[in-house]
């Protein structure tokens, strides 16, 4: 703070004990604030003006004063030739030249005409201080030439005097209205050239949705607006985490945005300038514009652009969060919807089997002496039934929970869809038992790129599932082939079959179709399913098959820019 | 604790790595019921001890001990333990068996396993310690309707005449030096390949696809040549 405030006197004791200022405050130099001053008496900064209050009113800083400067004069500096006072001596010399042509043809009085229009084309084109100059050397040239007394100041009579009054107040007159008229028409065109790049900012900040995004668009303005580098940094709960592309050199020190941040206001380091982005009130993050040459510091409209920039920055980043909490909330709801499903699901699921379990070997060991051998393998059946179901549900919900959490990759490598389905096939040969099962690949399947102990978890989940609806003399059908770009595998049965609207909430976690609550499984095998397919970037879909059953179609894309790599040949 | 409970009798001698109370109890009394003499241990500092000490000949070895890396105790005890090591993993460590099997285990198990898979590797694993490939200094490989002459290098299906390609053929044969237990995917490329090869698992796939058709009646559903997927190839014997 204190190293914002320039021209109050050093409060702070330590620091005036230590005698020297440390070197951060040395680099941050205080926004010119007396820049701000000067533009107040502009009539053209008003609406600025009001932002720029704020901030100011922020600091409880008295109101400054009016200061005499005013824009049109700051304007009217910069638009001037470079020569121009050298050019008015030129254009009272042209005048004089001419005068000296017509002298002997004309009234000397009439020669001040060809002065004054010498003096109103400086006023014109060279602004107050030539034309006024121009004036006075034209009074003196004519007094000189023309007047009698000729090659003296000496005045004969005071004829003259109203003359040369005039000719002084027109170069007056003409220049202020003329400086005027330019400095609002390059005013104007710098408003215009300022909202629309405003406008531009905010028409594409409005459809932005992702960070990545937003980080893209500023970058892209401020380069058009202000020719510079950019970063945006957001403050993420007291620590500034940098949007959009790692590509600038430059690395900001905490400290420096610290204080552009406490500032509430843009601070200059190096040949950077900090901007804060303030959302009602509250600080959202930082506009950093970095690699800007001294003059661009002198320019009072890019400060104020860039504060507009960053105020609209600001409520775009805002948007986004506030849009992320209102999903994280949604979220949290299904998520809670769906813990609850969970639980009770699990809880039934896991404790079913294990009630059979204790109560099968519960009779066991007390009654064995009663049991006859028949009873007691049928215990003993059942128990090993039980465990294996138990097994089932605790690995689906394993399986699903690590595919959901997002941290499994497909570990994509070059497999053979043979071996894939006679791996699928020999895990579930305990639930087929002596089903059949028909066996369709193509002959031509060339190796595919696909995680085989995914796709293989996909084909036993649906096999179990064909096995656990379908009846058991109606054969199930497997087949695989190249489908265009696809690799498209299939499970047919000859159960039931499912309604339209089934066939759609089939795939949903948890879901168990009406009348099937009671058949063991916990509604996660397919959606397992979905999620292996999903993560090859593929689709799996439920149809309703010719003749009743229900077809499962995975298709996984096959990755065309990767070819299926040679083979060593071998020699005959 | 476990030297008092050591069977006396003529059982081969299993040391059982485990740190899991009950799992060790149901081994020790399956194991038991089925005439091997069995050895305990917790840890994998008292499975190197003891495995010194006793000389087993067999070490069922758990893969999620506390104290140790599965993968550090077989490479200990290969320094200098020559019988069969069997390791048992669950299922979240695929990565770690097969590094355990390149690193010298014979054979693994996957929890949850049952009595009948259990007993069925044991006798492999020691059937192929004990005879070292009997099959192979005999000269004749036989298995169902498959037979390899490894003399003459001729392989039948049925009694007819199946002519491999000389990589099939040394495929087939690096399977049938280990019949009975899985061989990893790097050990039958460096074997049949080469020490370069060893990363072109795809060449294994497609040349396994070919064997198969050649001796498989239904190659999608194979009797003899199996797929362990992501650890490698086992050629069933029984």
């Amino acid at each position: 703070m204190r190293i914002l405030s320039r021209g109050q006197p050093q409060q702070s004791g330590k620091d005036a004990a230590s005698g020297e200022e440390p070197p951060l405050a040395a680099a941050i130099r205080p926004w010119q604030r007396g820049m701000w001053v000067r533009l107040r008496g502009g009539a053209l900064c008003r609406m600025l003006r009001r932002v720029d209050q704020k901030s100011l009113d922020g600091h409880s800083e008295p109101a400054p004063p009016r200061s005499g400067f005013s824009l049109a004069r700051s304007v009217e500096q910069r638009q001037q030739p470079r020569f121009s006072h050298l050019l008015a001596v030129l254009l009272v010399a042209v005048a004089t030249g001419i005068s000296a042509l017509l002298f002997p043809l004309d009234d000397p009085e009439n020669l001040v005409m060809v002065y004054l229009l010498a003096v109103v084309l400086a006023a014109l084109y060279l602004g107050r201080g030539p034309s006024s100059l121009a004036a006075l050397l034209g009074i003196a040239a004519f007094v000189w030439f023309f007047v009698p007394h000729y090659n003296s100041f000496e005045l004969a009579d005071l004829y003259y005097l109203p003359t040369f009054a005039i000719m002084l107040a027109v170069a007056l007159v003409v220049s202020t209205l003329t400086s005027r008229l330019r400095a609002s028409a390059i005013l104007t065109e710098e408003r215009e050239r300022r909202s629309i790049a405003l406008y531009e900012l905010s028409r594409e900040l409005a459809a932005v949705d992702r960070r990545s995004d937003l980080a893209a668009v500023v970058d892209r303005h401020v380069r058009l607006a202000f020719s510079c580098d950019s970063a945006l940094l957001e403050l993420v709960s007291g620590t500034f985490v940098r949007l959009g592309l790692e590509k600038h050199s430059a690395s900001l020190e905490v400290a420096v945005l610290q204080q552009a941040l406490a500032a509430r206001q843009a601070v200059q380091w190096g040949s950077s300038v900090l901007q804060p982005m303030v959302v009602v009130g509250e600080p959202v993050g930082l506009l950093a514009c970095e690699g800007l040459d001294l003059q661009w510091f002198r320019s009072a409209s890019n400060l104020q652009l860039l504060e507009s920039f960053a105020n609209n920055i600001g409520v775009a980043l805002h948007r986004l969060v506030v849009g992320e909490q209102v999903i994280k909330a949604r979220q949290h709801v299904e998520d809670e919807r769906l813990r609850n499903v969970m639980l009770s699901s699990v809880s039934h699921d896991l404790r079913t089997p294990l009630a059979s379990i204790t109560g099968a070997v519960t009779t066991l060991i007390e009654s064995s002496k009663v049991l006859d051998d028949a009873t007691r393998l049928d215990l003993m059946q059942s128990i090993r039934e039980d465990a294996d179901a138990l097994e089932r549900q605790v690995r689906n919900l394993l399986d699903l929970t690590k595919l959901e959490s997002g941290s499994v990759l497909a570990q994509r490598d070059w497999h053979s869809v043979e071996e894939v389905v006679g791996c699928a096939m020999r895990r579930v040969e305990s639930v087929l038992l002596d089903r059949e099962v028909t066996i369709a690949l193509s002959p031509d399947l060339p190796l595919v790129s696909i995680d085989a102990m995914l796709v293989e978890q996909m084909l036993v989940n649906l096999l179990e599932n064909a096995a656990k609806y379908a009846p058991q003399d109606r054969p199930v059908e497997v087949d695989a082939r190249i489908d265009g770009d696809e690799l498209r595998i299939a499970v047919r049965d000859r159960g039931k079959g499912l309604d339209a609207e089934e066939r759609e909430r089939v795939f949903a976690k948890f879901y168990r179709g009406p009348g099937q609550q009671q058949r063991p499984g916990a509604g996660l095998g397919l959606a397992i399913c979905r999620a292996v397919a999903e993560l090859h970037g593929g689709t799996i879909q439920c149809n309703a098959r010719d003749g009743g059953g229900a077809e499962f179609v995975a298709r996984l894309p096959l990755l065309a820019s990767t070819v299926v790599p040679p083979i060593g040949g071998e020699p005959s | 604790m476990s030297e008092a409970e050591v069977d006396t009798g003529n059982g081969p001698l299993v040391l059982v790595v485990e740190d899991e109370q009950q799992m060790r109890r149901f081994l020790r009394v399956t194991l038991r019921v089925h005439d091997y003499r069995v050895l305990e241990a917790v840890t994998g500092a008292e499975a190197l001890i003891t495995a010194a000490a006793r000389h087993p000949d067999l070490v069922i070895l758990d893969l999620g001990l506390p104290d140790a890396d599965g993968m550090d105790v077989v490479h200990k005890l290969r320094t200098w333990f020559k019988n069969p090591i069997l390791v048992v993993s669950a299922r979240h460590q695929e990565h770690d068996k097969v590094k355990a099997l390149d690193g010298g285990a014979d054979d693994y198990l996957t929890k949850p396993f049952g009595t009948s898979e259990l007993l069925a590797r044991l006798r492999v694993a020691l059937r192929n310690k004990n005879r070292a490939s009997a099959a192979v200094e005999q000269g004749t490989f036989v298995v169902g309707d498959l037979r390899v002459d490894l003399v003459r290098r001729e392989v039948t299906v049925g009694g007819a005449a199946v002519k491999l390609t000389p990589i099939e053929y040394r495929l087939l044969h690096t399977l049938i030096r280990s019949a009975g237990t899985v061989v990893t995917g790097r050990k039958l490329l460096t074997e049949v390949w080469g020490e370069s090869h060893v990363d072109e698992a795809h060449y294994l796939r497609v040349y396994m696809s070919a064997l198969r058709r050649k001796l498989e009646k239904d190659p999608a559903r194979p009797r003899w040549l199996v797929t362990e997927q992501n650890v490698g190839y086992r050629l069933q014997t029984d």
